[in-house]
């Protein structure tokens, strides 16, 4: 069972008379333990790619099936519950909430699941991260790095499928950019998740297992060797 | 809950000032509904504890007891409901005091019969036993009045002793004197000096301004009279209905107003946060769940402002001085916090509206 599977997906759009293709039809599937990159120019697609993947915008045609649930059957609110359960986002500039701390993040996915939060879970989770010392500190008091890892716990905590990871690393100096990403690896390999990231920055690749490039909508896999 | 309790902790600057300003309007709400209250009940009181179902006066007296004038005995044959003759004069009275300057004052006088369930409970003293005997409101012991106190009368120059004292009562704002019934009848005002004209007959009747009626089906009054009901007379009082109504829309705008702060407020702190919430229905929060936060901080915002009005009023009753006509009236002060409160969750479903108009989509890209 492959964790996304997309077969002849497209997206197009109306521009007046014109028809702009910003996806051309498009199949793969990405599994388990994988690690994924998107790259490409600005304006190439990937972002679009990346929201349909995440169940945010229809395809415009094709299938999607994600952990094997086919997204066109669902209606909105299935999507969102979707998205709770099976997504981890993590975006450029941190997906957290500016007015909790890092374990009140967490607190309000379990809250939001109708769960009890577990401290213990939690704190286990921030300290694979190693983020456990700033649990108490809210985002605007941690470095761009340390909040990039607190983004990926929020991601991760209620044990999603799959992680989306766009340009995780835009506001990282170099270092902590590779740190980000060899952590998104880790995740990947050690908790059997799927993990696509979608990146400008052609120095992380070499800890992604497949690159997925996308250039004018078209979307072909290339090999390391070729970047 | 969660969210909405987080938030508020985080912007305690940001939601004490919007808090503040709710306060203060409240404040400002419950003010003038005990000053409203209070100067209505100045109007009212002494109608209010005749406790009967209304008045027979002379209907070319305009609605107005004081200038009513109607023969007693021609009246009261006319039907055997339960009922008391009345009569209300507005006067001035001299406090009699061993000082030289004696204190004039503005009363209203009330006149009934011996043991009349017009009076309202007294609390100091005796009831009247003679003619020179008056019973007070308690309020004119804010003017320096005491038991076995001396007025005089500056219409009539007689003067009475203060024997009791009731619980407040006014008529018209003006502090109620009860006496006996005959002494401020009509032709009785007329004289100086005189003694009360007991003896009527029946070529000239006694003539009262009122008679009290306890209980309310009157009919078939012969032309010249007209009944009015209590509530009636009490809105027929001069000036009455205009201070009330001017009150009242006063507080009705305000509650308004502050209705309408509150959703403004909420509105712009939500457009403030919508990445935030467009992020979270990017991960899979529905709009309910944000819009239970969204009204929540509105209900605790009008909760605390209106917690805080209420203390703030509660302390400047205490402090103004007690010639200040203020009152509580509990009850209005729930209408209108209910009001109030429904006013402004009406308000912040513009913010309601906003939440559901952002595109997650968007709040990613912005991301």
């Amino acid at each position: 069972m492959s964790t996304i599977r997309l077969i002849d997906i497209y997206k197009a759009f109306k521009d007046g008379d014109n028809t702009v293709h910003a996806l051309f039809p498009t199949t793969f599937t990405i599994e388990k333990n994988e690690f994924v990159a998107i790259i490409g120019p600005s304006g190439s697609g990937k972002s679009t790619l990346l929201t349909m993947i995440g169940a945010l915008q229809e395809p415009s045609g094709g299938k999607l099936y994600i952990d094997d649930v086919d997204i066109a059957l669902l209606n909105d609110k299935q999507k969102a519950k979707l998205r709770f359960e099976k997504i981890g986002f993590v975006l450029q500039s941190a997906n957290l909430l500016p007015f909790l701390k890092i374990n009140e993040q967490l607190e309000l996915k379990a809250k939001y699941a109708k769960k009890r939060y577990d401290q213990k879970e939690s704190n286990k989770l921030l300290t694979q991260l190693g983020i456990e010392k700033l649990a108490d500190k809210y985002p605007n008091k941690l470095s761009g790095g340390e909040r990039q890892r607190a983004a990926i716990a929020y991601a991760l905590y209620g044990d999603p499928v799959l992680i989306l990871a766009d340009e995780p690393t835009a506001s990282l100096d170099g270092q902590k950019s590779l740190e980000v990403v060899a952590l998104l690896k880790e995740i990947a390999k050690k908790q059997n998740k799927a993990v696509i990231m979608v990146t400008h920055d052609n120095r992380l690749l070499h800890y992604c297992d497949r690159i997925l490039k996308i250039e004018d909508g078209v979307l072909q896999e290339v090999a390391h060797s070729e970047i | 809950m969660f969210l909405a309790i987080k938030e508020i902790k985080y912007l305690k600057g940001r939601y004490l000032l919007i808090i503040s300003v709710v306060a203060l309007i409240f404040y400002l709400v419950f003010f003038l509904t005990s000053l409203a209250y209070g100067l209505a009940k100045a109007n009212r009181s002494a109608i209010d504890h005749f406790k009967v179902s209304g008045i027979i006066i002379d209907s070319a007296a305009n609605n107005n007891i004081t200038v009513s004038s109607i023969a007693q005995n021609s009246v009261e044959a006319l039907f055997d409901h339960d009922h008391e003759p009345l009569n209300i004069a507005l006067s001035n009275v001299y406090h009699i005091s061993k000082s030289k300057n004696e204190k004039l004052l503005s009363v209203a006088f009330v006149g009934t019969i011996d043991d009349s369930r017009l009076v309202p409970v007294l609390l100091e003293g005796r009831q009247i036993n003679a003619n020179n005997e008056v019973i007070a409101s308690i309020s004119l012991k804010q003017d320096g009045i005491s038991l076995n106190d001396k007025i005089r009368d500056s219409k009539t120059d007689r003067t009475y002793e203060i024997v009791g004292f009731t619980k407040e009562a006014k008529y018209n704002t003006l502090p109620v004197i009860y006496i006996r019934l005959d002494l401020i009848s009509p032709p009785m005002q007329a004289y100086k000096n005189a003694e009360a004209l007991s003896g009527a007959t029946e070529d000239m009747p006694q003539r009262i301004n009122a008679l009290a009626v306890f209980k309310d089906d009157v009919i078939k009054l012969p032309s010249g009279l007209i009944y009015l009901p209590s509530e009636e007379v009490i809105n027929k009082l001069p000036g009455y209905q205009a201070q009330v109504l001017t009150f009242g829309m006063m507080i009705g705008f305000l509650s308004m107003i502050s209705a309408i702060i509150i959703g403004i407020f909420m509105y712009i702190l939500t457009i403030q946060k919508s990445s935030s919430f467009g992020i979270l229905k990017a991960q899979g929060f529905n709009n309910a769940y944000i819009i239970k936060a969204v009204i929540l901080q509105t209900i605790i915002i009008t909760f605390v402002g209106l917690l805080i009005g209420y203390l703030i009023c509660m302390i400047s009753i205490k402090l103004l001085p007690s010639k200040v006509p203020t009152s509580i009236n509990y009850w209005f002060y729930l209408v209108i916090s209910l009001l109030t409160s429904l006013f402004a969750l009406a308000g912040s479903l513009f913010s309601v509206r906003a939440v559901t108009k952002i595109d997650p989509l968007e709040a990613i890209r912005g991301a």
